[in-house]
């Protein structure tokens, strides 16, 4: 854990001083302090941009833990139940419907109309999930409904007007360069709230491994638990979605990456660990995507970090929630 | 430990379509009461929806003259606890995060005593994943009997055991039943039953209902019952 604290203070130092220009320490102190050259590139870019970052990946990390955990599923992930897909959704209805983007007064914009689509797709799996239990029938049911909804995107897509469709292709590549201060504290404190619920919840994630029937057994209230799991990921993916982009891997792989180091698999400390390793995880691609030869997108450099973790996964012949 | 009576009323258990026709009858008292039945007759359908996991498709079950489904998920934890007929392949929780957790108030020395008593101290920090499904369902027992309830539900507990470890099971549930334990039991092993003094009630299931069989009789006579 000490570890893991001293990796998040070097990374945001790292990303603090380096970037298209390159500050020094001095500069820096000033530049947070709210005095000389620096404040306008470590108040107006840096700092939300790490704020940003470590938000959105403590929250997809979160999110996927506690779907990997829901369906027993080591390829679960926030874009499996089409949360992120109906979060696309309502940002290409804003965008495509001509709402500028990237603008400050866009983002108000983006961020609800993606939470709504994320809840429009949520309350369809709602209502599936309290008629049919099965978690496999689930998880297919979002793929399907996340395919469906994009096809619908697309059609969006075709009739939109030029510049809109620049826009959101744009979007649509992901970056954490977009937010402010407001946007990334948002971000942190959901991420922040979904890990405190979870760590109070963490007895019944922890009976729910051994299977439904039998954390039901113990006195895990089944509907209870399945209403508050798609809510938490839920909301962590709209947020996340409007406000970055569809973020790949990044829900995904962080519980993996967390399983590969770490022995323990109680969650009251898997939820902390991985939260953590989302916020890291994000933000060493973020150096990545900002580094001088870069100009890398942000999903191009997720996919290459968290494909082959997700297929080191698949080759071992156990995997455990 | 006080045993409430667990009584069916008018019972159809089945997912959907029913499985049998009613099915009343009480079960009361400490002791090992059993159920046997042919494949299919719906033996884990009646166990699952005794034990409060599964709604029925008509009639109900009553735990101490209460109805299950006015039961919380708690209330009826702290007085049913459950062993499915599969043990659990993806935990990766050790055995000892899950049987202290099977304590209601999460404390070790429960936990550690169950595993004493059933014969393998040294399972208390191996991955329930790393276990065989033999293993695991005994990790299973020792969980539901760490939760201390009067009533434990078990669902062919004996099914991947091999011989020795079916007669210690047996022996284990015998210790449960010493400590005024009710259990109510599906199982194939006739002959474990036959020579079990624990053994209070045994019923037949099929799709007529349950018949009451002679608990003393030997397991001849309950296998031409089977037939």
């Amino acid at each position: 854990m000490i570890l893991l604290w001293s990796a998040l203070m070097a990374l945001v130092a790292f990303h603090l001083v380096t970037g298209s220009v390159d500050l020094s320490w001095a500069e820096v102190a000033g530049g947070l302090s709210g005095e000389g050259p620096g404040v306008l590139i470590v108040q107006g870019i840096r700092v939300p941009r790490i704020l940003t970052a470590m938000g959105a990946g403590a929250g997809l990390a979160i999110s996927g833990l506690l779907m990997q955990t829901f369906f027993l599923n080591p390829l679960a992930g926030p874009s499996v139940l089409g949360v992120t897909t109906g979060a696309s959704m309502g940002v290409a209805l804003a965008v495509l419907g001509g709402h500028a983007v990237g603008a400050a007064m866009g983002l108000p914009v983006l961020a609800v109309s993606a939470c709504l689509g994320g809840a429009a797709v949520l309350a369809v799996i709602f209502f599936v999930a309290m008629r049919h239990g099965g978690t496999v029938r689930l998880l297919v049911f979002g793929l399907m409904l996340s395919y469906a909804v994009g096809a619908f995107v697309t059609v969006l897509q075709a009739e939109a007007a030029k510049t809109a469709l620049q826009a959101f292709v744009f979007w649509g590549m992901g970056t954490f360069g977009n937010g402010t201060v407001g946007t990334g504290a948002v971000l942190l404190g959901a991420a922040g709230l979904a890990g405190v619920t979870a760590l109070r919840r963490s007895r019944d994630l922890n009976a729910w491994t051994l299977g439904p029937l039998t954390a039901a057994s113990m006195g895990v209230s089944a509907r209870g638990f399945r209403v508050w799991i798609l809510a938490v990921t839920g909301v962590l993916a709209g947020l996340v979605t409007a406000l970055c982009g569809p973020v790949a891997f990044l829900g995904l792989a962080a519980p993996h990456w967390v399983r590969w180091i770490h022995a323990g698999r109680n969650h009251a400390q898997l939820i902390p660990l991985t939260g953590m390793w989302g916020a890291v995880l994000a933000l060493a691609a973020d150096v990545v995507v900002r580094a001088p030869w870069g100009g890398v997108p942000l999903n191009a450099v997720l996919s290459l970090m968290g494909a082959p973790m997700v297929l080191h996964v698949l080759m071992k012949k156990t995997w455990s929630a | 430990m006080r045993v409430p009576d667990i009584e069916l009323k008018d019972l159809v258990p089945g997912h959907g379509v029913g499985l049998t026709k009613e099915l009343n009858g009480v079960w009361s008292g400490p002791g090992l009461h059993a159920v046997i039945g042919r494949n299919g007759t719906g033996k884990s359908t009646l166990m699952r929806t005794v034990a409060g996991l599964m709604r029925p498709v008509a009639g109900a079950v009553e735990v101490g003259g209460r109805p299950m489904k006015a039961w919380s998920a708690w209330e009826r934890a702290e007085r049913l606890a459950f062993v499915d007929s599969t043990p659990p392949r993806g935990s990766g929780l050790s055995v000892g995060e899950v049987l202290k957790m099977a304590d209601r108030e999460g404390r070790e020395e429960v936990g550690r005593q169950w595993l004493e008593r059933l014969g393998e101290p040294g399972w208390w920090g191996v991955p329930v994943n790393t276990l065989s499904d033999g293993q695991a369902q005994r990790v299973m027992v020792a969980r539901a009997a760490a939760q201390g309830c009067p009533w434990m539900v078990l669902d062919e507990p004996t099914a991947f055991l091999d011989v020795p470890a079916r007669e210690d099971l047996m022996g284990l549930l015998e210790v449960m039943v010493e400590e005024g334990r009710a259990l109510l039991v599906t199982t194939h092993d006739l002959h474990l039953l036959e020579h079990s003094p624990a053994l209070k009630s045994m019923h037949l299931l099929t799709a007529q209902g349950l018949e009451r069989l002679n608990p003393e009789a030997k397991a001849k006579e309950w296998e031409i019952a089977l037939r």
